[in-house]
């Protein structure tokens, strides 16, 4: 009965428009009172444990770090070096532009922020030369999605806090899968644009720009190459990457190590001025984020505290397993569920609300935890392009000027490739597993 | 309205001022740590629970910072069902998530006068925990006041940030501003 009340005084909440953090709230708060032993206190004194966690420094640092890097001139960089290396292909611009979208989003670890970096540049370059609108604004949305899976990606350490699983390997599991549509997505924007290619490689242009974009992709190396050597924990590499990203900005990109060695302080000082300036908008953004991510994730950890230790995930998967007797159906349906789920709520706030409850019953039926969060955030990840919730799509709609139907026909070939990427995803694990021990 | 409007206005920059302030302590005891063991073989003793106590203010003064820009998730599908009552609808989402802050400040506020009472310290630095737990109760607290205002003026609500994601710089212009500016423009139009 008092389960009944309180699914439909959420549906009451959802249609007062609250948000997320009164909906979880209220259902915690709800749990304990009824069926924890009516002690409130017992859901700050979780939050509290939940936010006195080390693992979780690394979230405000990474998307600091990457906050910093979208907002100078690393995509641009990053852009011209691609576009050097594909020229002769065919769809060579196209490719340019997904692979930009890789290696930006293994620096920023956001989806939207490479979209925005990546096509601001990129869309007027491919419509110039000739490429398709819905194909151009289809191609970056996708790419843009590129951000959640490629590590650092800021869903995958929640999905490791969440279920305690190493972020480092799930770090490393990612990159299979994110090479895997990668490479399916090139070979779309390849065959449909096969007549359009440009001059053969120019060794100089190649050097040049690679010299231009050196210290960019450096940044992925020292981040992930830290952590896999051991030399820097997740939390530390988080800390080495905001380091690296102010010293890259403001020695190398805005020239201060070229006005301190020639003795212009008075150039270094304005260096100085404007890097603090970017830190103080960067910081705002960052805290803002946080501040809107935080109190789901510590409420959502609550719940989590209250549903272990009252067994409920066990007794979900005992009454899942009357029901759906293989893993085939199993697996058939936490899909369709996270793709319905994908069009109408944000990643982040869907790993935190389904973590708790999905890789219990994935382990029940033999899967790996790890596999099984890299499916999910793949899954997760064409939320971002379906509508009506679709973020890359809300975001290029304002971005590129363009209207919504054009931005749909374009990103609908882009979703049927990733959704063959997802199958492959979860019926091959060891292109998630290969890299893990 | 006005009074509010500027009210708020310095509440942001109070609350931004205290997040620079406490994400300069997260990322400089965490790379402290990191150079120091670089240069001397050893880290800095307890500078990730000191990385703790600065993300947690940031954490919790960010809530507010995310109400101030109109950053927190909230699922929009079921608006459909209020359509024709709107503002009524976005009065009360807004007192609603007042009230629940007010609530959550509350029950954080008794349990950090709890580590007081039990004079609680953290396990590492042997700190009293209570002034780290008392920015969750300031940062619901100032989060239920801010929806207080925008639930009794509308107006004074942030747009939507350009991003959901929230990384990218959020407007910080409110439909109060957009008014005033149609006003000045009328004006100048006028002249």
């Amino acid at each position: 009965m008092n389960g009944l009340l309180l699914a439909v005084i959420l549906i009451a909440l959802l249609i007062l428009r609250m948000n997320i953090i009164v909906i979880l709230g209220v259902a915690t708060f709800w749990a304990y009172y009824f069926w924890g032993g009516g002690e409130l206190m017992n859901v700050v004194y979780d939050m509290w444990d939940a936010s006195n966690r080390e693992v979780l420094l690394s979230i405000p640092l990474y998307i600091l770090a990457g906050s910093i890097m979208s907002q100078g001139s690393i995509a641009e960089r990053l852009i011209l070096l691609m576009r050097s290396l594909t020229k002769p292909i065919p769809g060579g611009l196209a490719i340019a532009g997904l692979l930009s979208c890789g290696v930006f989003a293994a620096i920023s670890g956001s989806s939207a922020v490479t979209l925005l970096a990546v096509g601001s540049i990129m869309y007027p370059a491919l419509i110039q030369e000739g490429y398709s609108r819905p194909f151009s604004i289809g191609m970056l949305c996708a790419g843009g999605t590129l951000g959640i899976i490629i590590p650092p990606s800021i869903p995958l350490i929640l999905y490791g806090v969440m279920t305690q699983s190493s972020i480092a390997d799930l770090f490393l599991a990612g990159t299979g899968p994110a090479a895997l549509i990668l490479v399916v997505l090139s070979l779309y924007a390849m065959t449909v644009n096969w007549s359009k290619r440009g001059d053969i490689w120019d060794a100089g242009e190649i050097w040049s720009t690679f010299k231009g974009a050196i210290f960019a992709l450096m940044t992925p190396v020292v981040i992930l190459g830290g952590i896999y050597s051991g030399y820097f924990t997740p939390t530390e590499s988080a800390a080495v990457a905001v380091l690296t990203a102010l010293a890259v900005e403001t020695f190398a990109h805005k020239h201060g190590f070229i006005h301190l060695v020639t003795g212009r302080f008075g150039a270094f000082g304005e260096t100085m001025k404007d890097v603090s300036r970017l830190v103080w908008r960067v910081v705002g953004d960052t805290s803002t984020l946080m501040g809107s991510l935080f109190p789901i994730l510590a409420i959502a950890l609550s719940l989590n505290v209250f549903m272990t230790y009252e067994q409920v995930p066990g007794q979900i998967v005992e009454v899942m397993t009357t029901f759906i007797d293989s893993k085939l159906l199993f697996l058939v349906m936490t899909n369709l569920l996270l793709l319905a789920v994908g069009l109408f709520l944000d990643i982040g706030a869907a790993i935190l609300i389904l973590s708790p409850l999905l890789p219990p019953m994935a382990a029940d039926y033999g899967m790996d935890t790890i596999h099984f969060g890299i499916m999910m955030i793949v899954n997760l990840e064409i939320g971002y392009l379906t509508p009506p919730m679709g973020l890359n799509i809300i975001i290029a709609m304002g971005a590129f000027r363009e209207d919504f139907l054009t931005i749909v026909k374009g990103v609908i070939p882009f979703i049927l490739l990733m959704l063959f990427c997802l199958i492959i995803v979860m019926f091959v694990p060891s292109l998630s597993l290969f890299l893990i021990d | 309205m006005q009074k509010a409007k500027a009210f708020l206005r310095y509440l942001k920059l109070f609350e931004q001022s205290l997040c620079f302030i406490a994400f300069l302590v997260m990322a400089g005891a965490l790379m402290g740590d990191v150079l120091r063991r670089e240069f001397t073989g050893s880290g800095w003793f307890g500078a990730p629970q000191v990385g703790v106590v600065g993300m947690i203010i940031v954490a919790y003064m960010g809530v507010s910072l995310a109400s101030a820009n109109g950053s927190h998730f909230r699922p929009r599908f079921a608006d459909i069902v209020l359509r024709r009552w709107d503002d009524l609808a976005n009065r009360i989402g807004e007192l609603g998530f007042a009230v629940f802050c007010y609530f959550l400040a509350y029950i954080a506020f008794s349990v950090a006068y709890e580590s007081y009472e039990l004079r609680d310290v953290s396990a590492v630095l042997r700190w009293p925990i209570w002034p780290v737990q008392g920015f969750i109760v300031l940062g619901f607290a100032l989060v239920a006041v801010r929806h207080t205002l925008y639930g009794i003026f509308l107006e004074l609500r942030p747009l939507p940030p350009e991003s959901v994601e929230g990384m990218e710089v959020a407007t910080d212009t409110t439909a109060a501003d957009i008014k005033d500016g149609e006003r000045d423009y009328q004006q100048e139009t006028q002249r």
